[in-house]
């Protein structure tokens, strides 16, 4: 199987912080949180979640390494680039109705908080000034792909 | 009566907020809604009709990035960011808009959490659309293989037997062109080969995929004519 990076060996589709999207609420707020998440510990070699999967739960990235894989749809190879700590994967397919576009396997054991989607956005829907925050970072990240498309 | 959009399945309390700080308007085919570059005084909520969203690179090609359809959101990324519009919005059918002033939508996204999960629900959808457009712009450079995917991913909304699509097409050459990154005199070369090898015929405004999974089958195999198509 021929991997190769994409450039910048970043995930095309992008992810979010979960420090950028969560900071500054207040300790009930995180308390609220921490009641509705999982932690849970991944051993090495385990697949996360696949490329198809539905995106029923948010996994927040804590420790350890792993790779994101896909394929690229036009050319058909097969891509990688390492798993952001503190990075939430799921979020932007869950928001957007899509599956999940790539596959997370562990190289080292891994540490996760994991959120049920629709438990997640019932916490945002208390939460005005988050459910802001994450248009905005969305609303940035639309811009930057537009400049990657009028750089084209 | 509400439509399927995002906004449009807001509660009842929170609608009534939103109705005092929109506007309602109709423009009919042809009219920009927005230019690329202009301030984003407001956003364009599409109830009714298609508008066609392009942008234009740094040589001056015009690339169409989407055909924004009803319950669709126009303009929310910049009026969310307070920049300019990233695109050009262009009205190809008669339309029906609710219109929302920046700072009104700004401040009724802020007070609503269920209308702003609703506005980041759009931004994904946009966010994971271009992505898409960069992969088919930057790493596919047949335009042949660009056209057959155009096609192929249209052939979902067609009707025929099991391998070959009927479908009503709208768009020019040079529409088709824009979509995909490339020339209208090559768009219509590239057509010409699909209707010699009997892949794809586009007569007047019937499309006609022959063989969906021959016209599959083609990607990636047209190497010796590259520099053309």
């Amino acid at each position: 199987m021929l991997l190769q990076e994409t450039t910048g060996g970043r995930f095309p589709y992008g992810t979010i912080s979960a420090d950028d999207l969560l900071a500054g609420l207040d300790l009930s707020d995180y308390q609220a949180l921490a009641s509705i998440e999982e932690h849970i510990k991944v051993p090495p070699a385990n697949i996360v979640f696949a490329v198809g999967d539905q995106p029923r739960r948010i996994f927040v990235h804590r420790s350890g390494r792993a790779l994101l894989y896909w394929t690229n749809g036009i050319t058909n190879t097969k891509n990688a680039c390492p798993a952001d700590l503190n990075h939430i994967f799921g979020l932007i397919e869950a928001l957007s109705g899509r599956t999940f576009s790539a596959s997370m396997k562990t190289i080292t054991s891994n540490e996760f908080d994991v959120i049920g989607a629709d438990d997640l956005f019932n916490f945002l829907r208390d939460q005005p000034a988050s459910c802001f925050k994450l248009a905005e970072i969305l609303s940035r990240k639309c811009q930057y792909v537009m400049q990657m498309i009028r750089s084209h | 009566m509400r439509g399927s959009g995002f906004f449009c399945q807001l509660p009842s309390e929170d609608l009534e907020g939103f109705e005092s700080i929109k506007v309602t308007k109709a423009y009919p085919k042809g009219t920009t809604l927005f230019f690329e570059g202009q301030a984003a005084t407001g956003v364009y909520m599409l109830c009714q009709g298609k508008v066609k969203l392009s942008t234009c690179s740094q040589v001056g090609k015009i690339i169409i990035l989407e055909i924004a359809e009803p319950g669709d959101i126009l303009g929310l990324s910049a009026a969310v960011n307070g920049t300019d519009h990233e695109t050009t919005a262009e009205v190809l059918e008669l339309c029906q808009v609710n219109y929302i002033k920046t700072p009104d939508l700004l401040e009724f996204l802020q007070s609503n959490a269920e209308a702003c999960l609703n506005a980041a629900r759009q931004l994904s959808r946009n966010y994971q659309t271009a992505y898409r457009q960069i992969c088919a712009l930057g790493l596919s450079d047949s335009v042949a293989d660009k056209l057959a995917k155009l096609f192929l991913g249209w052939s979902g909304n067609g009707s025929g037997g099991d391998n070959d699509v009927h479908l009503k097409n709208f768009f020019t050459h040079e529409e088709m062109a824009e979509m995909i990154g490339s020339s209208r005199e090559t768009v219509t070369r590239a057509l010409k080969y699909f209707r010699e090898q009997e892949l794809v015929t586009l007569r007047g405004s019937d499309l006609i995929i022959h063989d969906r999974e021959r016209l599959k089958a083609v990607i990636g195999t047209r190497t010796s004519k590259r520099s053309e198509m």
